[in-house]
């Protein structure tokens, strides 16, 4: 049975690229997120292009994730997840009201989405969660959000340390991609095409691995930076 | 939302331009950013791929608004063969609508933009039978500023006229309605040789009417042949090539006089005349088959010469522009023929009934000034430059070739449509 991917967060261009690998292989789609007429966009092409299912579900995961949760537990189909939803903050914008809303997507209403995920009674299990360089180590720029990467990042690991065969969960650590987030960002050196992004996870994903990284230099040079002594770390202006 | 610096050039990479570029993800992220322009009275130019050969696509110093991620196809519908879909999609998009369905017109990349394709009002081998492409526009939606007409023969029927060849000055093509063709996505065709231009002439406005595609190679650095091509839609199935190539960026250019004289005399005499089934894309855009081809012409890339001219004195005109090019000592590498017998649809539409000749020309000296002197015959004959090749047409070339300029600058006053092009500044298209 071809499992439907359910794609969090995907009115952001990583994840409608990788719609567009999985539609590729005649997958059904629900495509997740807060813009319903931008989803409709992407849904309508999607269907247009490759000829599958894909539906929509409104949902906004700084309110809460129920429609998620319970389109998981009402739904008697297979599914994958792709989780791309993300809420960016920078440590110098922080406000309470930013701070509650960046946990509660990045951290509750996402942790919530996958445990129901897991719970769920099926053949297979799927999971690709999109984090980034920022959860390897805290930096002064965007430690919490870092820090609410790298949360998910941990339940994940306990979940794959107890994982069944049928279990593939994948983490993609994510460099520069050639988002909104980079557009003309100085201090840019190369940053990777999001089609390129959703075809590693896909790989990635299907070769059972636990941990990429995109573009995959990252890997070496967050290696470096995890290791530095920490007062060299301090000195340093990243 | 932040703009990026970038370097921009056209198709033929024969000029460089330094511009601020905007590329929103969203329709709403679009009208953010054409707001936030209007208020501070900044032009802008929204841009595709940057396929023309022109200077249309690029606006030096200016604000450039990336459509790279309106490429979506937004509903097709079977029964009357109307597809709707972004402005920036490709033409090769289109053909995923429908197995039954093709584009109706096809330029000479089916990596063009839809929006690029209707700013020029492109036209393709099947002008008698299909026209061009702004004919099979049903509606198409402009934005300026945070104002979105949805424009149609019977809705704002002058901003749709003018839309169509307009350029990209009339505002920011976001949606489009086509009507497709159903027809099939082979075709059959069938090659001459011919060693005079006036048997091409002859044979294209008499022969050619009967066929749905035709097409006439120019060999111009040697003796006088052509090859002419016609081709009709076919049941049979042919396998398309999967395998593309790609030029790499080279420092040097690769093509010069000699090796295109070669070239040329190879093509002719390797030419088979035998009928055979070939895709549609495969017939109508061969360059497709080799990415980044104007790499070949170096740094400095190429210029082309695109004109039309009307058919009673086609044979002369193109004896005359022969002479030219002899006499500057340009090299034409590529030039091919083809023939209108229907009009464009827009107000700046380049397509009349007669003959158009498209000659790619390695960028030099040589070939400015044989454009130059080409582009004064082409005015004497009432013909008229192509302005998606153009690079050295004069306001006042253009003002005589073009009259319904006027009513064009009038139309964009009137809807404050706040764009800019180099184009549009050399020849002052905008007030």
């Amino acid at each position: 049975m071809t499992a439907t991917w359910l794609v969090i967060g995907a009115s952001s261009i990583i994840a409608e690229a990788f719609a567009a690998c999985a539609a590729a292989q005649q997958h059904p789609l629900i495509l997740c997120g807060r813009d319903g007429e931008h989803l409709a966009i992407i849904a309508a092409d999607l269907r247009l292009r490759y000829r599958i299912r894909c539906d929509i579900l409104h949902c906004d995961l700084a309110v809460d994730a129920s429609p998620v949760l319970t389109c998981l537990q009402d739904e008697t189909r297979e599914f994958a997840l792709f989780i791309a939803a993300s809420h960016i903050v920078d440590n110098d914008q922080l406000t309470a009201r930013e701070t509650e809303t960046m946990l509660r997507v990045n951290v509750v209403s996402i942790s919530q989405i996958i445990h129901a995920f897991i719970q769920k009674q099926q053949t297979a299990h799927r999971l690709i969660f999109l984090s980034s360089v920022a959860a390897c180590r805290g930096r002064a720029k965007n430690s919490l959000y870092g820090g609410s990467k790298a949360a998910i990042e941990c339940y994940l690991q306990g979940l794959q340390q107890q994982a069944a065969a049928s279990v593939s969960i994948t983490v993609a650590r994510l460099g520069y991609i050639d988002t909104v987030q980079t557009w003309g960002m100085p201090g840019i050196f190369y940053a990777a095409s999001p089609e390129s992004c959703a075809q590693t996870c896909w790989k990635a994903s299907y070769a059972r691995r636990r941990l990429v990284y995109c573009p995959f230099f990252w890997r070496y040079i967050m290696g470096i930076l995890t290791r530095l002594p920490f007062f060299i770390w301090k000195k340093m202006k990243i | 939302m932040r703009s990026k610096t970038q370097l921009f050039s056209n198709f033929s990479r024969a000029l460089i331009s330094k511009s601020d570029c905007y590329r929103p993800d969203r329709e709403s992220d679009l009208t953010a950013v054409l707001m936030d322009l209007q208020r501070n009275n900044q032009a802008c130019l929204a841009r595709g791929n940057g396929l023309s050969y022109s200077d249309c696509c690029t606006f030096d110093q200016g604000i450039i608004i990336n459509t790279d991620r309106f490429r979506h196809l937004l509903s097709f519908d079977e029964a009357s063969g109307i597809l709707c879909c972004q402005g920036g999609t490709t033409f090769d998009d289109l053909f995923l609508a429908h197995p039954d369905y093709v584009p109706p017109v096809l330029p000479g990349t089916v990596h063009a933009t839809v929006a690029g394709g209707i700013a020029n009002d492109v036209h393709g081998k099947n002008n008698v039978s299909g026209g061009t492409f702004g004919q099979h526009i049903v509606w198409l939606e402009v934005q300026t500023g945070e104002r979105v007409y949805h424009c149609s023969r019977n809705e704002y029927p002058d901003l749709f006229q003018a839309s169509i060849a307009g350029l990209g000055l009339t505002g920011v093509i976001t949606r489009v309605a086509i009507k497709m063709q159903k027809s099939s996505r082979y075709v059959q065709v069938q090659q001459e040789k011919h060693h005079h231009v006036k048997d091409v002439v002859q044979r294209m406005s008499t022969e050619g009417l009967r066929h749905s595609y035709q097409v006439a190679w120019l060999d111009l650095l040697n003796e006088e042949r052509a090859l002419l091509s016609f081709a009709d839609p076919c049941e049979d199935r042919a396998a398309e090539k999967s395998r593309r190539w790609t030029v790499p960026p080279l420092p040097f250019r690769l093509i010069n006089a000699w090796n295109m004289a070669l070239f040329n005399r190879y093509y002719y005499r390797t030419a088979s005349t035998q009928t055979r089934v070939q895709s549609l894309r495969a017939f109508n855009n061969p360059l497709d088959a080799l990415s980044n081809w104007t790499r070949l012409y170096g740094k400095q890339g190429l210029l082309q010469f695109q004109a039309v001219f009307p058919e009673a004195s086609a044979v002369e005109v193109l004896q005359a522009l022969r002479g030219i090019i002899r006499s500057r000592r340009a090299t034409p590498s590529l030039a091919v023929l083809k023939y209108f017998s229907q009009p464009g649809a827009g107000l700046l539409s380049f397509v009349q009934p007669g003959f158009t000749i498209a000659i790619d020309f390695i960028h030099n000296e040589a070939a400015r000034q044989a454009i130059q002197q080409m582009n004064a015959l082409i005015g004497d004959v009432k013909g008229k430059i192509y302005l998606a090749k153009d690079r050295l047409l004069t306001r006042a070339q253009f003002i005589e070739q073009y009259p319904n300029q006027d009513a064009f600058q009038d139309i964009i006053k009137q809807y404050d449509c706040g764009m800019q092009s180099d184009l549009g500044k050399r020849l002052g298209l905008v007030g």
